[in-house]
């Protein structure tokens, strides 16, 4: 059991609903609705308040963590999927697939600050540490786009695996992360030269090629260990960001998807969509504690203190 | 008036079908990057089942027949594969089943297992065969809807229309246009039936491995 009191946000795409773990007690205690077809989900850094991408309803809710009631929204675009936000807390970015677009939100006045043209049908999307660069994932192109924000200009293309979806800087910004679906590997890229410097493949014994489709990648704080959610794989891959070797696969539930850190890294969570439950991994045993029923096919998850 | 009439236009919806059948890019409800030109679902193809998908406990065979002559295993596997068996009611099945099992409940559970996983793999080929049928079915008629409607477009530009062609023409596209849309919305629920049995393999595993331990 947590030592410390924390408690998830979970998106349900399918119910429209974000659900509310206990991680003391390990169980779903309050499942509230939200706006259509909800993904991406997000906490402010000061905890005041949740951001949840209602992505058919081309907006992106502020949820109040307290009443657990939708207290407004924000300019976010259409068909918000998903965002980043910068690591000082301010501003977030939204990936828009439809219009091709980057809105960039100033999240205490709630105002758009930039809109910033990407690539064909952005997927996934991250914010370099510094906040200098962006890189979003196309599927159309199999690319991933590197953008300068002060210029909003594309400064470069990687050529990434088949149906590219999350891109994740490591906390030091040395590497950026691309995690394929479809080419089944993660694309590890030198974000200052640009070039793709490793590529790590997955095995599974008994599981074919086209059973592992990565997804959620996320790090340590210290960066020495990743972990990379494998669909329908129904696996979490820990991997050695020294030797980009896979240490272990970890069985949570089905069409595993993202995941989310405790804010004292002793668990991590992961959505799976299939299950329509929540694993809680522990993170220094690398042993599945518990799965935890939610609503219908969650896709995000976000953890913080109660 | 006109030799074409309002009665020959194709109905709104028709008209839609045939508009997308006549775009390239939107030909067919087909995933990006699928490997399967007769694969009609937006979920990626997963032809088989891999027991390692849903299991990372004790060594298991799957091709091994052992759990076929144990009864009480056949008895237990033929009650908790059927969907229309609530599956809360199903785990309860292998809870007591494990607690009755004495010293041999890890081999029991484990045919129990090997077994649910070869019916349930069954059931899904089946299913999947049916989608790769109907998926094959489903082009064969968007092919024959271009050509009607190509046919449709040369009877109504010819120099002397002959009207009761076009009419019959205009219907004959209409209604395989209908066909074709009425089909694709049944396709959304069938292709979930895939999941829905990986599903149940998925947490009945988990109930196993939760009474081993």
């Amino acid at each position: 059991m947590p030592a410390a009191a924390y408690l998830a946000y979970v998106t349900n795409e399918r119910d429209d609903s974000m659900s509310v773990i206990d991680l003391d007690q390990m169980k779903t205690v309050a499942t509230v609705p939200v706006g259509q077809r909800p993904r991406g989900i997000t906490m402010t850094k000061d905890g005041g308040e949740i951001l949840i991408c209602a992505s058919d309803d081309d907006t992106i809710q502020i949820v109040d963590p307290k009443s657990l009631r939708v207290v407004g929204d924000l300019p976010s675009g259409p068909d918000p999927e998903t965002f980043a936000l910068h690591v000082s807390g301010n501003p977030l970015y939204v990936s828009n697939e439809d219009d091709n677009l980057v809105t960039v939100i100033d999240v205490p006045t709630r105002k758009m600050l930039a809109q910033i043209p990407t690539g064909v049908e952005p997927e996934g999307m991250a914010v370099s540490p510094d906040g200098k660069t962006i890189v979003n994932t196309s599927e159309t192109t199999n690319m991933a786009h590197f953008f300068d924000f002060a210029t909003r200009k594309m400064v470069a293309s990687v050529l990434v695996g088949a149906r590219p979806r999350i891109a994740q800087f490591k906390h030091d910004g040395a590497e950026v992360w691309v995690s394929s679906e479809l080419g089944g590997k993660v694309s590890v890229i030198d974000p200052e030269k640009h070039v793709v410097t490793h590529e790590i493949q997955f095995s599974v014994q008994g599981l074919r090629a086209e059973g592992i489709q990565p997804v959620g990648i996320r790090f340590t704080p210290d960066d020495a260990t990743a972990f990379v959610a494998l669909g329908p794989a129904n696996r979490v891959a820990v991997i050695d960001t020294k030797t980009y070797t896979v240490k272990k696969y970890l069985l949570v539930g089905q069409r595993v998807w993202q995941m989310a850190f405790t804010p004292d890294s002793k668990y991590l969570l992961s959505t799976n969509g299939l299950s329509n439950d929540v694993s809680v991994i522990d993170v220094a045993a690398l042993n599945v504690v518990k799965s935890i029923p939610v609503g219908r096919l969650p896709w995000g998850v976000v953890v913080a203190p109660k | 008036m006109s030799a074409v009439g309002q009665g020959d236009r194709l109905r709104p919806g028709a008209a839609l079908i045939v508009a997308m059948l006549l775009a390239p890019m939107l030909c067919f409800a087909q995933p990006r990057g699928a490997r399967d030109p007769d694969w009609p679902c937006q979920q990626i193809k997963v032809p088989e089942l891999s027991i390692a998908a849903v299991w990372s406990g004790p060594a298991v065979d799957p091709g091994d027949t052992a759990w076929k002559d144990n009864p009480a295993v056949v008895d237990l596997v033929q009650k908790l594969a059927p969907r229309r068996e609530p599956i809360e009611h199903a785990q309860t099945l292998v809870h007591d089943f494990a607690q009755h099992a004495g010293d041999q409940k890890q081999g029991q559970l484990l045919q129990v297992l090997v077994g649910l996983f070869d019916v349930l793999n069954q059931e899904r080929d089946s299913v999947m065969a049916g989608l790769d049928r109907f998926g094959g079915r489903q082009k064969q008629l968007a092919a024959q809807i271009r050509a009607d409607n190509e046919k449709l477009r040369a009877l109504q530009t010819d120099s002397t229309p002959d009207p009761t062609a076009v009419q019959q023409m205009t219907q004959q596209v209409t209604w395989e246009a209908e066909v074709f849309q009425d089909r694709r919305q049944a396709l959304s629920y069938a292709c979930d039936v895939p999941g829905k049995i990986e599903q149940r393999l998925f947490t009945l595993a988990r109930q196993i491995q939760q009474e081993l331990g």
